[in-house]
């Protein structure tokens, strides 16, 4: 660097050394004292970075790291391209998983120097090739073609994440380093330009067949992506074209995951492409991180996660039906590890539901009041709203905000991350009291002599229908304490007890709406079917819980619930404070589950104890006089669930979406059966209680196995392998 | 001669200053305190990179070679090596005074 260029980038030539006066400075001071601006405290001192300070100072060079020179015009060989291509493209891929672009995309350092390698306006002797195994066009044509579409693809990612309610450094980093994206560029230019490198490479004869098709897949590939990333803010207008390009894309996918780049030599210039410390030169107070690569195998499968999500997107673009969007909003969460939904997708789906205006693109808001009620109890909100004179009259205003504001961070909140999506489920439950006390409140208003009986038996259906979505929230919220493994060993027990007197409740309720059914709703309408469904589903579920509940209690030595319970039970107020919420204490009628009853608990706890201790008579007496055994329920939940998969019932949900129940129901009959010749095994063993429990794994390790159902254990067996 | 020491470093705050780590950075920022160990702050700084090709980052024409903006930082004593000020820009010197038209009879 010649002495004009460092003073001009250093700020100039006129500057003084100073460093004796200093020097002189600080032997002349007092220890203690400071020369500062008028103004100066503390308090500024403590905001400023230190330099040198490696947990602060993120431009700081730890070691010195010998990094091979960058020469964004040095030629490269078609595999280095290819492999600098792949390289990228998990790197896009560790964006998606929350990492940020600084320590991801911003690491290729072509992102950074694209005009660099403009053939427009490069000098015509650096176009000349003087290897002709390394054509030049394969940087700025290909190259620069495919680390432009990659860039566009991050800014349309960007822009909608910015767009949904997902939260930044929460779901995702949005942090830029003020490095572009290319933001003010169309997607059509970066497609044309993904274009002139496909036309480059069909007609080339500088670069052999298999690479050829190599790098064309490619950018065949990126060329995709960013067309799907532009097609979604338009859905479902082009559903049809969007459709193809997604099975173009799935297709390249495939050939790309079997045929990947083999590693470069060690030596290779390719390897200068990539700097994992940029981050210390970029605008950004991030410290460094070095990203691990995952393999080629993980991030083909992250793609085709991607690919997933848009398919999933895609047909939600089209669902009209609040039912399946909230079956499909708690299936998603109930299956995948946390990482198998990008925040891409999920911000998708919710700004696809509600885009701030409209619900599900077309609908207006008004339009979840009706379908929440038709889809829950058959009936339609006109019939209610008629007695009031119609839909938006001054008695149902309140009544109809409530739902909407109610409906819409429910259905979105379900595409939150496990535990936000755990706090708006929580919060919701007052919610839906709110509209459940209104509805009462104007039932109650009906003149009852005025009215046909049927017609008031119709209009009492409606608080119940709220009543419905409320007890399947806190079933829910009880439910996903297991998912994200909130609960100590000792409170197991009681999740499981309590969700099983909130499914019984829920029970009762649908029991009571499909006798409201009766006459009003057709046999073969979609509520009824969900409704049966839901019943079996629901009876079984709450089998393999009161059996989970009765198997942990004789796990335990005997009277440890009741020696321990003062610590318990302060642990269980703080664990369902949402229970004990002095807000409902302003509302008219009383929630229909609202505290658990600990007593109730510690007497069928106390039962449970007392049958370990009876001899099998008493005990074949009791269990005629009163409740199941655990395998009994473990049977009983295998048989309901059996019957589910037999008849091939799934509800109202279709495609894919059946698919996913199906392989709910099938993996919680396999647990009943996996768990009841457990339980049922380790009794007769002689096991001891403390082994007994230990085997069994509430842990959501998605990457060594992906359990069988959302909330109940895996058996573990001796030596780690699982049954 | 203590106290004129303090008094020129006092001198010195508000000016910019630039300051050469040990690792080859020059902070560039205006000068606002010291302390007695000289823990140096500065504020609106900018980071600057100038290694040469020799330790392996060629980046002259590369705009990030044009350094980042890093806001408020202290810099210790230990890790400095050359402190320099920006000479105030020297005003022009006038020569021209104007004309006493006094003596003109219009």
């Amino acid at each position: 660097m010649d002495i004009d260029t460092y003073y001009q980038l250093s700020g100039g030539s006129d500057f003084r050394d100073v460093t004796s006066v200093f020097t002189l400075a600080s032997q002349a001071m007092e220890p203690g004292s400071m020369v500062a601006i008028d103004g100066f405290s503390l308090h500024d001192a403590m905001t400023a970075i230190e330099i040198g300070d490696p947990r602060l100072d993120t431009g700081m060079q730890l070691e010195a790291v010998e990094r091979p020179e960058f020469d964004p015009l040095n030629p490269l060989l078609p595999e280095e391209i290819c492999w600098i291509i792949d390289r990228s493209m998990a790197y896009e891929t560790e964006w998606h998983a929350s990492n940020q672009l600084a320590h991801t995309v911003f690491t290729l350092l072509y992102v950074h120097c694209l005009n660099d390698v403009d053939p427009d306006i490069l000098p015509i002797l650096s176009m000349i090739d003087l290897d002709p195994s390394r054509p030049l066009e394969l940087i700025t044509l290909v190259l620069r073609a495919y680390t432009s579409g990659l860039l566009k693809s991050c800014n349309l990612a960007w822009n909608e994440l910015c767009k949904g309610p997902l939260l930044d450094a929460e779901d995702w980093h949005s942090d830029k380093s003020e490095v572009s994206l290319l933001e003010g560029w169309p997607v059509e230019a970066a497609v044309a330009r993904l274009d002139s490198g496909l036309t480059w490479l069909s007609t080339t004869t500088k670069v052999t067949p298999l690479w050829q098709e190599a790098l064309k897949l490619r950018l065949q590939f990126r060329r995709n992506i960013l067309l799907l990333l532009n097609f979604t803010e338009s859905l479902p207008r082009d559903l049809g074209v969007f459709d193809e390009i997604l099975q173009s894309t799935r297709h390249c996918l495939s050939i790309i995951r079997a045929h990947p780049c083999k590693s470069i030599t060690s030596s290779s210039p390719a390897r200068a492409a990539f700097d994992p410390y940029i981050a210390r030169r970029l605008n950004t107070f991030l410290p460094v991180r070095i990203i691990d690569l995952p393999s080629w195998e993980h991030t083909c499968d992250a793609y085709e996660r991607l690919l997933n999500g848009w398919e999933d997107i895609a047909r939600l673009s089209k669902t009209y039906q609040l039912s399946t969007w909230n079956q499909v909003g708690f299936q998603q969460s109930w299956f995948s590890a946390p990482v198998a939904r990008p925040a891409y997708i999920r911000s998708c789906a919710q700004t696809l539901f509600f885009d701030g205006m409209q619900v599900v693109h077309s609908q207006p808001q008004g339009w979840l009041v009706d379908r929440l009620f038709e889809e829950t109890i058959g009936v339609s909100y006109t019939v209610f709203a008629q007695h009031w004179g119609g839909s938006g009259t001054a008695a149902l205003v309140e009544l109809e905000r409530r739902v909407i504001h109610t409906v819409i961070p429910h259905i979105r909140g379900l595409w939150n991350n496990p535990a936000r999506r755990r706090r708006f489920l929580v919060k919701s439950i007052l919610d839906w009291h709110m509209i459940y006390d209104t509805l009462c409140g104007l039932v109650e208003s009906v003149d009852t002599i005025n009215i046909d009986p049927v017609a008031f038996r119709t209009l009492n259906q409606f608080p119940k229908a709220i009543v419905l979505w409320r007890l399947a929230s806190i079933r829910e919220v009880i439910l996903s304490g297991f998912q994200l493994e909130l609960y100590h060993p000792l409170e197991r027990p009681f999740a499981y007890w309590f969700v099983a007197e909130v499914i019984d409740i829920h029970l009762n309720y649908l029991d009571v709406v499909l006798k409201g059914m009766a006459g009003v709703v057709p046999h073969n309408s979609s509520s009824r079917k969900e409704i049966h469904y839901q019943h079996v589903f629901l009876v079984a579920l709450q089998a393999m819980s009161m059996a989970m509940f009765m198997s942990l209690i004789r796990s335990f030595l005997p009277n440890t619930i009741f020696n321990q319970w003062e610590q318990l039970r302060t642990n269980l107020r703080r664990r369902y404070k949402w229970a004990f919420n002095s807000a409902y204490d302003d509302y008219d009628f009383e929630p229909v589950v609202l505290e658990p009853d600990f007593t109730r608990f510690l007497r069928e706890v106390q039962e449970v104890q007392g049958q370990e201790i009876m001899s099998n008579t008493e005990l074949k007496d009791h269990a005629e006089k009163s409740s199941r055994s655990s395998s009994e329920y473990f049977e009983l939940a295998q048989r309901l669930l059996q019957g589910l998969i037999s008849t091939n019932n799934t509800g109202t949900l279709e495609g894919n979406w059946s698919h996913d129940r199906m392989r709910l129901l099938l993996g919680m009959s396999e647990t009943c059966q996996e768990l009841q010749s457990y339980f049922s095994g380790s009794t007769s063993d002689g096991d001891t209680s403390q082994i007994l429990v230990s085997k069994l794994d509430w842990t959501r390790d998605f990457s060594n196995n992906i359990p069988k159902t959302p909330w109940f254990p895996s058996v573990w067996l001796q030596g780690g392998a699982e049954a | 001669m203590a106290s004129s020491a303090i008094t020129e470093l006092r001198q010195l705050l508000n000016s910019t200053i630039r300051i050469t780590v040990a690792d080859g950075r020059i902070f560039l920022g205006s000068f606002i305190g010291t302390d007695q160990p000289m823990n140096i702050l500065l504020t609106d700084t900018q980071e600057l990179r100038l290694e040469s090709p020799a330790t392996g980052d060629n980046r002259e024409d590369n705009e990030l070679c044009s350094g980042r903006f890093v806001g408020q930082v202290l810099i210790p004593w230990k890790i400095v090596r050359k402190i320099e000020v920006q000479e105030p820009t020297q005003s022009q010197q006038r020569t021209r005074t104007q004309l006493d038209y006094d003596g003109y009879i219009l």
